[in-house]
């Protein structure tokens, strides 16, 4: 079986390489087509330019700090949570459904509250954050706790494990893959909604930055940004993904 | 010698003819299957037993077409057995039952793939549930049925399709003791009413006994069918068959033969965990 | 019997006798929430002028039911959701039981297929936008892709965890794949498959409202931006609680949709 096996895992990787190559083709191609899509090299030079004169830092500092912190309270208030909700029964029936229905309003359309409870400041920004990274966060501890072997805790009661070393040995590295998803999918629904709602109100970030290069048609530049969002929504999977591997070990 | 002995595959007689059967992994090649030979006559129930591991259920796959075998072949009337044959069909260890059909559904399926109109299909599906003691619960589904029904179900499915030969993988495997004995019996009933050929794997010596005309027995790997034991006991197979020393006699045989060979591979597991 | 066994079954019945139904508990709990909303603009401790009284916003409601303009912007919504995710649907359903049929095209997909849920699709709504000009071609696609994901993802989960017997049997029965897919596979995976189109509608649905609220003309998302642009703030949270009501019917019809299907299964 190895004997194709070996001749595949290089066809593999090599195709691995060529998806991404494949798409700024894609790109390079549809630029050549029509002027209303952006060249790669106008656009990965626009958002150079901005970064070297100093104008978009502040902006990208802005938009990280905002989409951090959103996450991070999101998974110290989220996973406790749900890893609590789902070891009871009947709070889990409960509170389950309350957060999965609310997964289908976008965050978005709540911008208006947080806005006029924290005016136009970074703190709306974490708000919306907060509230678009903390469901699918609670959904995925509850759904990994859940999903625990009962036979590993009763396990770990015969051992007459303390609550917290059942918790810390036995539940949560057992929900761990669960919650990372959950963490994973938190971060770039923060990011998202930090970015939306910066397209809408803000006096700083990317997402006004994209909004003005749209306004002015500075196309390469709204282009540059774009993908430049896409890269950091990719850097905190990946960011996530390590601490994941390094947890599991 | 009679006639269709000189020739039996003429006579719709099941014919392994030196199935050798080898896997490559890891650059290493194992022999799962050093030789099988063997005949199953028209009508004949037969079993195959062996340790663990030896390849029973592979050479079953072989026989229905689901496998290749590496070198030899496996015929009826002649043909060569190359691919999936609707008048193979098999009763599978798990359950294998549709849960979102009704039984009668369920036992319809193959006639279903094959073409038959509705109501042919579902009269025929309707008689066969009758034969397997199932009359009254075609419009139940598989969860509302206890274990050993749903494997009746899945022997319905497989007798409805009029088969030249029924294979069974450890079909009641997966049931508890009563169940096992009792489904067995019920098996015996029907087995007795259809004279259908059977290919039946198991490891259970006293199933093998009860149910076979003829018992296999296959070595550990590399497998070869090391004897075949014909069980002369009379049928029906009442309780005074089966309570009787010429049985126990049998299992006592079978017993002999297998002891050795399921030791010797216990041993090499062990040895290659370790 | 000892004391510890009494004590054992004391403790298992008493969840049984002295609770409600959960959905009951959830009607507290949502009432617990709203008549905090309640006291806290009451209390004065927010401006009622930025959030209003759930009490005043429910007064409004019948009136804004009434308007044909609540209904056309739904009805647009609800309509630009449905077509996005028709099309998810199809294609990542279509697509996930091809890759699975292509092994090594799926590996080589896979880290992408799951990054794809890293990327805030969003995003590229004003790329599309200049592209496709105004309308609602940049909100299908957008929703589409936000949709696409989740449903090719559990596809190529659902068909990936077939019980191992199902395939055989259809093989052993000599089904063309046709028919293996359609009379075996398919149903057998149907459980797994449901909440990814679930999900995938969800998706469709807050991507079409979000982008609504962005840039748009009609819509409920339209809608609420128009109104917190005219400080018509009680009209605002009505809109913006008939929306959660809206995503909360649709996710408890998805949820009902399933347990019809799954009894059915049973």
């Amino acid at each position: 079986m190895s004997i194709h096996a070996v001749p595949a895992r290089s066809f593999v990787t090599a195709g691995r390489i060529a998806v991404p190559v494949l798409l700024v083709a894609g790109w390079a191609a549809a630029a050549a087509l029509t002027p209303e899509v952006a060249t790669v090299g106008a656009s990965l030079s626009a958002v150079a330019g901005a970064w070297a004169d100093g104008t978009l830092r502040p902006d990208v500092a802005d938009t990280l700090q905002a989409v951090i912190a959103g996450f991070a309270l999101s998974a110290v208030m989220g996973i406790p949570f749900g890893v609590w909700a789902a070891r009871r029964t009947y709070t889990y029936q409960v509170v389950e459904p309350l957060f999965s229905s609310t997964a289908a309003v976008p965050r978005i359309v709540l911008l208006p509250i947080f806005l006029s409870l924290f005016g136009i400041t970074v703190n709306a920004k974490i708000a919306i954050a907060v509230s678009a990274a903390i469901v699918p966060i609670v959904l995925t501890s509850m759904a990994g706790t859940r999903t625990v072997n009962p036979t590993l805790i009763k396990l770990g009661r015969s051992l007459e494990m303390s609550r917290w070393t059942l918790l810390r040995r036995v539940i949560v590295p057992a929900a761990l893959a669960s919650i990372m998803s959950g963490l994973r999918i938190g971060f770039s629904l923060a990011l998202l909604a930090v970015i939306l709602s910066e397209f809408v109100a803000a006096t700083s970030g990317i997402g006004l930055r994209i909004q003005s290069a749209y306004s002015l048609q500075q196309l390469p530049l709204m282009y540059g940004l774009v993908v430049l969002v896409v890269l950091v929504g990719l850097a905190g999977n990946l960011g996530i993904w390590f601490l994941e591997r390094r947890a599991a070990r | 010698m009679t006639a269709w002995d000189r020739d039996p595959a003429a006579r719709g007689d099941v014919v392994v003819d030196e199935v050798r059967m080898t896997y490559v992994s890891e650059g290493r090649t194992t022999v799962a299957i050093e030789n099988a030979s063997g005949t199953v006559r028209k009508g004949r129930f037969v079993s195959i037993i062996g340790p663990s591991g030896c390849g029973k259920s592979t050479l079953l796959d072989i026989v229905a077409g689901l496998t290749r075998p590496t070198s030899g072949q496996v015929r009826i009337g002649g043909e060569s057995v190359t691919s999936p044959r609707r008048d193979f069909p098999m009763v599978f260890q798990d359950d294998s039952t549709l849960h979102w059909r009704t039984v009668l559904d369920n036992v319809a399926l193959g006639l279903e793939i094959a073409g038959v109109p509705k109501a042919e299909r579902r009269a025929r599906a309707r008689d066969i549930l009758g034969v397997v003691g199932l009359r009254g619960f075609e419009h139940h589904r598989p969860r509302q049925l206890s274990g050993g029904m749903r494997q009746r179900v899945a022997i319905a499915r497989a007798l409805v399709m009029e088969p030249a030969m029924l294979l069974m993988d450890e079909p009641f495997g997966a049931l508890d003791q009563q169940t096992r004995t009792l489904v067995g019996i019920e098996l015996l009933r029907i087995w007795e009413e259809t004279r259908t050929s059977v290919l039946f794997v198991t490891h259970d010596i006293r199933e093998a006994v009860t149910l076979s005309d003829e018992v296999w027995v296959m070595s550990r790997r590399p497998s070869t069918i090391l004897d075949v034991v014909h069980v002369d006991l009379p049928r029906p197979r009442d309780t005074d068959v089966l309570r009787s020393a010429q049985f126990e006699g049998y299992v006592g045989v079978l017993w002999d033969l297998i002891q050795a060979e399921v030791a010797s591979a216990m041993r090499e597991q062990e040895r290659a965990a370790s | 019997m000892s004391v510890l066994d009494l004590g054992g079954i004391r403790m298992s019945i008493r969840p049984a006798l002295g609770r409600m139904p959960a959905w009951a508990t959830r009607v507290v709990v949502v009432a617990a929430l709203l008549t905090a909303w309640h006291l806290a603009v009451a209390g004065g401790l927010v401006s009622s002028l930025t959030v209003p009284a759930p009490l005043d916003c429910l007064r409004r409601l019948p009136g804004i039911l009434g308007t044909a303009a609540f209904w056309s912007d739904a009805a647009r919504s609800l309509r630009t959701t449905v077509e996005a995710f028709a099309a998810a649907a199809a294609i990542g359903v279509l697509a996930g039981a091809l890759l699975t049929r292509l092994p090594v095209v799926a590996r080589i997909l896979e880290p992408y297929i799951v990054g794809a849920y890293a990327v805030p699709v969003v995003v590229f709504y004003p790329t599309f936008l200049v592209v496709f000009g105004l309308g609602t071609a940049p909100i299908v696609l957008t929703a589409f892709l936000m949709a696409v994901v989740p449903v090719l993802m559990t596809t190529m989960v659902a068909l990936s965890e077939l019980r191992p017997t199902h395939r055989k049997l259809a093989r052993s029965l000599a089904c063309t794949r046709w028919q293996a897919f359609r009379s075996i596979l398919l149903p057998s995976a149907l459980p797994l498959l449901l909440p990814g189109l679930k999900l995938g509608f969800v998706y469709a649905m807050a991507a079409t409202v979000g982008v609504e609220f962005i840039v748009a003309d009609a819509g409920l998302g339209f809608r609420i931006g128009e109104l917190y642009r005219n400080f018509e703030t009680v009209d605002m949270y009505v809109h913006i609680l008939a929306m959660i009501a809206v995503a909360a019917g649709f996710n408890s019809l998805f949820n009902l949709l399933e347990r019809v299907i799954r009894k059915d299964l049973a």
